[in-house]
């Protein structure tokens, strides 16, 4: 073989060779270990610290706040509000104390040794509108409120307990306007040519108002009074009133009760697709489950004239009575649905105690 | 002298550098062809990965959406982003939300989702909820409305990973797929293969981003961090092989169904209560 062409082999052999040699010190030993991919990366993800430690983590310590929050039907997590728990209580906090007189020394030196703090969120309203905002997109079951309606400027926290927020509604604390029921008797006059002296209306069209909640009527007076709803008669009778007038017809009809007979007179009255559609449309998770509504802002419909609540219905529906919530509602209904729903709710009757206090 | 002196000493500088190279060559066969190098790089026997703990061939996860139960209150993505140290800005996510919406009458829906940055608006004073759907469709008609959360769908087959020119991303054998960002060269290959977007490049790493369904938390027992935070039971994670876990349970009871199924990539996120428009 000529020289120069075993020269060439041999060149060729040793670059080969060099190429073998580099390749394996340049590839990760565990590259091919699993796949075409470097074996140790897999172990190396996992070893990461997780941040987040589930609510669970939380009972140990703050035992009586959790019980208070599993207890209840808030299901959001303690970490979605007070933030990722990371390293708290931190890694070299002291065993807890156990002698009750150095306890709160002991716990005010272990928070400060604590490497991570927890967050004490003081804008409660932007937490809980996080999820409690009425959006679009949000799913009916989901509570929902507009906040400068349901609460104005006020933190959730004023009436709603954040941990267990299901409100017991007599130890909300009442808001400065409340209006005087004697003045209003002296103002209602001008209602009761439509409304009926004892609130309970002549007329099929036009809604009851004995007993009716006292901030849904100011609301209702108010948009009647900027246009917002539309009804010729009451938005020229609402154009004069002030908001003390206002505050006062509502402190007067929400407190009279001779509606009440009128309702109980009605003979008690199974409507089956009535109830079936109350559950399906989730009526009563703001109407109350009798017709007789828990919050102050939204009104009571047991007993209420049926044709008043079909209007009012087909109102939501056309858009022309505008309420975001309500016309997301309403928008589900059939024609039939919003018969038999105004039917079910003008028949249902005060059956117990709480219903009877509501009115 | 001083022309001959070099000459010779040039000779055995080579000569050294051939002998050491020979020598390498020599250690490098020994350790190729020897009994432990060999192990290590034939894929069948080799150990499972270094986790204490965990044994990647005992686990198959599996994910679960259930549409109808979302929220859209984004604390899912206020926790990954915690949770992965993901850029906190509204053009990086591991995981998301989108809204569609079908407004007056029409047939199309409009997708407020992380790709439109007026879709979210961002409270960076809260460092707990930085995003929020705004309530943006306030003159409008909405006749349907609904969030579907979304991340990446850790698909059995997936594209992500064909197209990688250097193997930094890869499937686990417990069905997870993970990038190696130590070896990721930032050629953005994958974020384009993605048929579901579901990868971001991190332009201060110079790497490759994605949903690991929170790796290091699931060896760990946990749920991923987006399940854990959910207020509403709109996510779902477990494990396929025990058939008492959330998600067997959930694939169970409900009728699923995975995005873009015509693109064979076999999607491991199964949505329930999704429409046709959503891909």
């Amino acid at each position: 073989m000529p020289k120069h062409i075993v020269r060439l082999i041999t060149l060729l052999v040793v670059a080969v060779i060099l190429a073998i040699v580099a390749r394996f010190y340049l590839v990760p030993h565990s590259y091919y270990r699993y796949g075409n991919y470097r074996g140790n990366a897999v172990a190396e993800i996992a070893r990461d610290p997780p941040l987040y430690k589930g609510s669970r983590s939380c009972a140990s310590c703050h035992r009586r706040i959790f019980n208070q929050w599993s207890a209840s039907a808030h299901r959001v997590q303690c970490e979605d509000c007070h933030g990722p728990s990371g390293d708290h209580p931190g890694m070299d906090a002291p065993p807890l104390p156990i002698n009750p007189d150095t306890h709160q020394l002991l716990m005010q030196e272990r928070y400060r040794i604590a490497t991570g703090r927890m967050q004490m969120p003081t804008n409660t309203a932007h937490l809980c509108l996080q999820c409690h905002a009425s959006i679009a997109g949000r799913p009916a079951t989901q509570p929902q409120v507009i906040a400068s309606v349901h609460a104005g400027t006020q933190q959730c926290a004023a009436c709603h307990d954040v941990h267990s927020p299901k409100i017991v509604f007599p130890a909300v604390p009442q808001v400065a306007s409340m209006g005087s029921a004697a003045s209003g008797r002296a103002a209602s006059a001008a209602c009761a040519a439509c409304h009926g002296a004892t609130g309970i209306s002549v007329s099929p069209m036009w809604p009851n108002l004995a007993g009716q909640q006292r901030a849904y009527v100011v609301r209702a007076l108010e948009s009647y009074r900027t246009g917002k709803r539309k009804a010729a008669p009451m938005n020229m009778m609402a154009a004069a009133l002030s908001d003390t007038q206002i505050a006062n017809l509502a402190a007067y009809f929400s407190s009279l009760t001779a509606g009440r007979a009128a309702v109980q007179v009605q003979a008690r009255r199974n409507v089956p697709a009535g109830v079936r559609l109350v559950s399906a449309k989730a009526c009563a998770t703001c109407h109350g489950p009798n017709g007789s509504s828990s919050n102050p802002v939204v009104p009571n419909l047991a007993g209420q004239k049926q044709a008043y609540l079909v209007s009012a219905l087909d109102a939501y529906r056309s858009g022309s009575r505008p309420e975001a919530l309500m016309s997301r509602v309403a928008r589900g209904l059939t024609d039939g649905d919003v018969r038999r729903l105004s039917l079910y709710y003008s028949k249902l009757q005060c059956a117990d105690a709480a219903c009877k206090e509501a009115r | 002298m001083t022309e001959k002196t070099p000459a010779v000493e040039r000779r055995k500088v080579l000569r050294v550098i051939a002998g050491a190279v020979a020598a390498a060559c020599g250690a490098t066969a020994l350790r190729l062809f020897g009994g432990s190098a060999k192990a290590a790089i034939r894929p069948a026997d080799a150990p499972p990965p270094a986790i204490p703990g965990y044994d990647w061939t005992k686990h198959r996860w599996a994910f679960g959406v259930d549409a109808t139960r979302c929220i859209g209150c984004l604390s899912c993505v206020a926790a990954c982003k915690n949770e992965n140290s993901v850029p906190r800005d509204t053009h990086h996510f591991r995981t998301w939300v989108e809204r569609y919406a079908y407004l007056n009458g029409s047939d199309e829906p409009v997708v407020d989702s992380q790709s439109e940055p007026d879709a979210l608006s961002t409270s960076p004073g809260n460092p707990t909820y930085p995003y929020r759907f705004p309530d943006r469709y306030g003159d409008q008609v909405v006749d349907k409305a609904f969030f579907v959360p979304k991340l990446c769908n850790h698909c059995s087959n997936p594209p992500c990973v064909q197209v990688c020119p250097v193997g930094a991303t890869f499937r686990t054998k417990d069905g997870v797929v993970l990038i190696d960002q130590d070896y990721c060269i930032g050629c953005r290959y994958c974020v384009q293969a993605c048929p579901y977007g579901a990868r971001t490049f991190n332009e201060a790493m110079g790497v490759t981003d994605k949903c690991t369904w929170c790796y290091h938390r699931i060896t760990k027992g946990l749920k991923p961090a987006c399940v854990e935070v959910c207020p509403a039971g709109a996510r779902v994670f477990g494990d396929l092989n025990d058939p008492q876990s959330d998600i067997s349970v959930f694939l169970r009871e409900n009728r699923v169904n995975v995005l873009k199924p015509e693109m064979g990539t076999h999607p491991n996120v199964y949505y329930v209560g999704i429409d046709r428009s959503v891909r």
